[in-house]
């Protein structure tokens, strides 16, 4: 037995602690958890937020869209949460404990925790919501989840996880968004993937659900028999759709919505209303994301074949220049192929080859000469197409900066620029693209976020988000095989680290940018990023300070 | 007996052109690239073959080209709308839902720029070149001249955030839960931005129409014979009206198509949740059952408009018979 928790530690009270004193220093601008100490919290009031776009649906457990995450997370838990330092804290589990082979795990459920309907929470709830829901319908906890053989149930309050290998991540995918606990008594006989359910979500969180009306919001209650004692403070949550973004710059300047998170808000746009006297910005609670930015090369086609091109274009691009122009300052210049947040994990490799952060023009003509790309008459080397990932202005800014930049070196590019099913299509389904901006989420741990973009295995036709470069290596299929299983922290960042130094040298993929994002509020919103979940988080301690 | 016949055959020909209508669409839908199942896939930033696979195949999209296309017509036979997987509910219930939101807009869009419209347009042909005309004519070319979307961001900027005055957006005020008459009022203030924003063109539109109109039916012999009879003023202008309205109202039959597009855009600014919101999100999501669904009831609404216009032609002006 590794880890026991307590159920009665105050975390808030560490999270305070830890927010007042770091987060607070560094982030100068934002919402600081230390301001807010002084105040007392206050019941009651109508927290709105945007949330865009509007989702398809509220199913939570079928799902890892982030329009349904941000509602759903407050409507359904999991059996553990997610701290602001990323590590698990008990949530519906108040205490648990993973065997020292990593091939069990048990749980211990709070006692009293009702549905929203009034049905007690067992443990029966827990062994149906993994085993028939998440595993069969959950896209991320298919994957998450594959080595979990079983699911026992000793007692009402007592579950027992069996895995036929050991998931070194696994205390930190069972948060409310990866892996919620769903209702077995509305679920069990029915057809899951056409419930009731999926648009009118119940579960034990904070808030229950009231009503959805298309096209305007969804509307969440206080949930009066949650679990915590007191909590939640807000009445009523709001999560309201509003399509075009400078209206929703608009709404929130008008004090008609409270808080716009994740992108909802352009970058740009983020900083001016940061200077209103009563709106905030704030760029805490994403470190769960782990999201970067970068370039993904069809390694089978000419001229990104050969890895001295690619490593060419690494020295091309000026990561800082990015980072500042295109995207405002939200970010930090890329060193490796793991999100710089996995360094709450251990694995920090330090400086790696071919991640400058500024522009080498003489190094990049240096490996073009020696991959055999030489200037023709009119200093021509390359002619190439850029496919630009549509999902925002940035990006295509960002494809303008890269054809500037490649001319410089003699590759000519011209621009591409597709609807989202378009582009999807002819990457993941056609690989008819030479090389094209994307960003992807690493998530909590590089098993959940990053090995399938450079596993052989997941070279797959037809599904996006996989190793769609077609990079193949079998020293780095090892390591990442190993890493999946190894539970010693320290071995697992070795491997990590040099599973970074091969990609750094062979570069099928291009990282840019560690991406930060800005959650923009009104300053009667308290405590909205003290999970390190951010938006995604429950938010059971958030309050709306009276005007 | 024969306005009957008039009105079946009327009916023959809407219900043929709503099945053209249909069949076009679905044809039309097929060509751009990606499927449903790829959208989803990447929505969730990543799915397992095993996913994907069992979604095309609870989606349909294995099917050959031309099953899909009978099962879609024979659907449309008894307007079945059909499910949609993604939003998790019937397509006629997401539809219907977001119809009136639509049709709220675009009626009083549509009285407000016919009142205005064809009153400024009888203003201009009455004072022809003198000054009510000019500062009518030109307010009519700018106004039909501004993008909708552009005057809609301003009319926010200046109502909304410097004045203070109007909503921003939306239908009406979220979690305050009005009722009665109350929730009446509110729904009101909602809508006069993006009522007005897409009225402008409109308003300008028919103005324009109903000045030429009216300009040409007042050199016609019988306006003329009006004058030369010492008929009030009142009495001249009114008959005139009465003839020179009806290009303006195929007009408004017409036009009634290009609203409906029109509120696409007015919906997306003012976050109206119509129809327009809907089916930009169906088809970049490629949801094509909702999408058609949309098409559907639009080209439906269009048809109906259109006979209704007839209509009220022949009351209009009684020379024509609804039977010729």
């Amino acid at each position: 037995m590794t880890k026991l928790i307590d159920a009665t530690c105050s975390r808030r009270t560490a999270l305070k602690l830890a927010l007042g004193g770091g987060v607070a220093f560094l982030v100068p601008w934002g919402l600081t958890s230390s301001a807010l100490a002084a105040d007392s919290p206050q019941s009651g009031g109508t927290m709105i937020f945007l949330v865009q776009p509007e989702p398809p649906s509220l199913a939570l457990y079928a799902s890892s869209s982030g329009p349904i995450e941000q509602i759903g997370t407050k409507i359904y838990e999991g059996l553990l949460e997610v701290d602001a330092k990323l590590q698990p804290a008990p949530g519906l589990a108040s205490e648990y404990s993973i065997a020292d082979d990593g091939l069990s795990a048990t749980f211990k459920l709070r006692k009293g925790v009702k549905w929203h309907d009034g049905e007690p929470l067992t443990s029966a709830d827990v062994q149906f919501s993994f085993m028939e829901v998440l595993k069969k319908l959950h896209p991320r906890a298919s994957i998450s989840l594959k080595n979990l053989v079983s699911v026992d149930t000793p007692d009402d309050a007592t579950v027992v996880m069996k895995f036929s290998a050991a998931t070194p991540y696994l205390a930190r995918v069972l948060s409310g968004k990866d892996t919620p606990i769903v209702p077995k008594h509305l679920m069990a006989g029915k057809d899951l993937k056409n419930l009731d359910l999926a648009n009118r979500p119940v579960g034990t969180g904070p808030y229950k659900f009231v009503e959805w009306r298309r096209g305007q919001f969804v509307l969440l209650e206080k949930n009066q028999d949650y679990w915590r004692e007191g909590l939640p403070r807000p009445d009523r949550l709001v999560g309201r759709f509003i399509a075009d973004a400078a209206t929703r710059v608009a709404a929130l300047e008008n004090s008609e919505v409270h808080l716009a998170a994740l992108g909802a808000i352009p970058a740009i746009e983020a900083k001016r209303l940061d200077a209103l006297p009563y709106l905030n910005m704030s760029t805490e609670g994403y470190g769960s994301l782990s999201s970067i930015s970068l370039l993904e090369f069809n390694t089978k086609v000419h001229p990104f074949d050969k890895k001295e091109v690619r490593q060419a274009v690494s020295h091309v691009i000026d990561r800082e220049y990015i980072v500042q122009n295109i995207f405002q300052g939200f970010g930090t210049p890329a060193k490796s192929c793991l999100s710089s947040q996995f360094s709450a994990i251990g694995i920090n490799p330090g400086d790696l080859p071919n991640y400058p952060r500024k522009q080498d023009l003489a190094r990049a003509a240096e490996l073009l000469d020696a991959a055999g790309l030489k200037p023709d008459a009119s200093g021509i080397r390359a002619e190439v197409v850029h496919d630009i990932i549509p999902y925002g202005e940035e990006w295509r800014r960002l494809g303008e900066y890269i054809k500037q930049a490649l001319e410089q070196v003699g590759i000519r590019v011209t621009l591409r620029y597709e609807d989202a099913a378009t582009w999807t299509r002819r990457l993941y389904t056609e690989y008819d693209f030479q090389f094209s901006s994307t960003y992807h989420y690493h998530l909590i741990d590089p098993v959940l976020g990053a090995h399938r973009f450079f596993l052989s295995s997941s070279i797959k036709p037809g599904v996006p988000y996989v190793n769609v470069t077609r990079f193949s290596n079998e020293k780095v299929d090892k390591l990442l095989e190993q890493a999946m299983v190894e539970l010693d922290r320290e071995k697992r960042a070795g491997l990590y680290h040099e599973f970074q130094a091969i990609i750094a040298d062979e570069m099928p993929s291009l990282h840019i940018h560690d991406m930060q994002f800005a959650t923009v509020s009104n300053t009667v919103v308290m405590e909205h990023s003290t999970s390190g979940l951010g938006p995604y988080g429950p938010w059971y301690d958030l309050w709306i300070k009276a005007a | 007996m024969s306005q009957v016949f008039w009105f079946l055959r009327r009916l023959l020909v809407a219900v043929t052109t709503v099945f053209v209508v249909a069949a076009v669409n679905f044809l039309l839908l097929q060509l751009p690239e990606g499927d449903a199942v790829d959208v989803l896939a990447s929505e969730s930033g990543g799915a397992s073959p095993e996913y994907v696979e069992q979604m095309k195949e609870r989606f349909g999209l294995n099917e050959p080209l031309h099953i899909r296309l009978a099962m879609y017509l024979s659907r449309v036979a008894v307007l079945d709308f059909g499910h949609s997987f993604r939003y998790s509910a019937d397509v006629a219930d997401l539809v219907f839902s977001r119809l009136g939101p639509t049709l709220i807009l675009m009626s009083a869009a549509l009285i407000l720029s016919v009142i205005i419209g064809v009153g400024l347009g009888i203003l201009a042909g009455v004072k022809v070149n003198r000054l009510a005309d000019t500062i009518i004519s030109f307010a009519v070319v700018v106004g039909a001249a501004v993008p909708a979307f552009w005057l809609g961001l301003m009319l926010v900027v200046i109502f909304t955030i410097n004045l203070g005055w109007l909503p921003s957006s939306g239908m009406e005020t979220v979690a305050a839960f009005y009722t009665g008459y109350d929730r009446v009022t509110d729904v009101i203030y909602h809508m006069v931005l993006p009522v007005a924003t897409l009225s402008v063109y409109y308003i300008a539109l028919y103005a324009r129409l109903m000045r030429a109109s009216y300009l040409e039916q007042a050199g016609m012999d019988f306006a003329v014979t009006a004058v030369a009879k010492g008929l009030p003023n009142r009495r001249v202008v009114s008959h005139i009206t009465r003839t020179a309205i009806l290009p303006v109202m195929t007009m408004i039959g017409i036009q009634l198509g290009a609203m409906f597009g029109g509120s696409v855009v007015i919906e997306a600014v003012f976050g109206w949740p119509g129809l327009g919101t809907l089916i930009y999100e169906a088809i970049h999501a490629r949801e094509l059952n909702v999408v058609m669904g949309v098409f559907l009831i639009s080209s439906i609404l269009v048809v109906v408009a259109n006979l209704f216009v007839d209509l009220v032609y022949s009351l209009v002006d009684p020379r024509i018979e609804v039977s010729k």
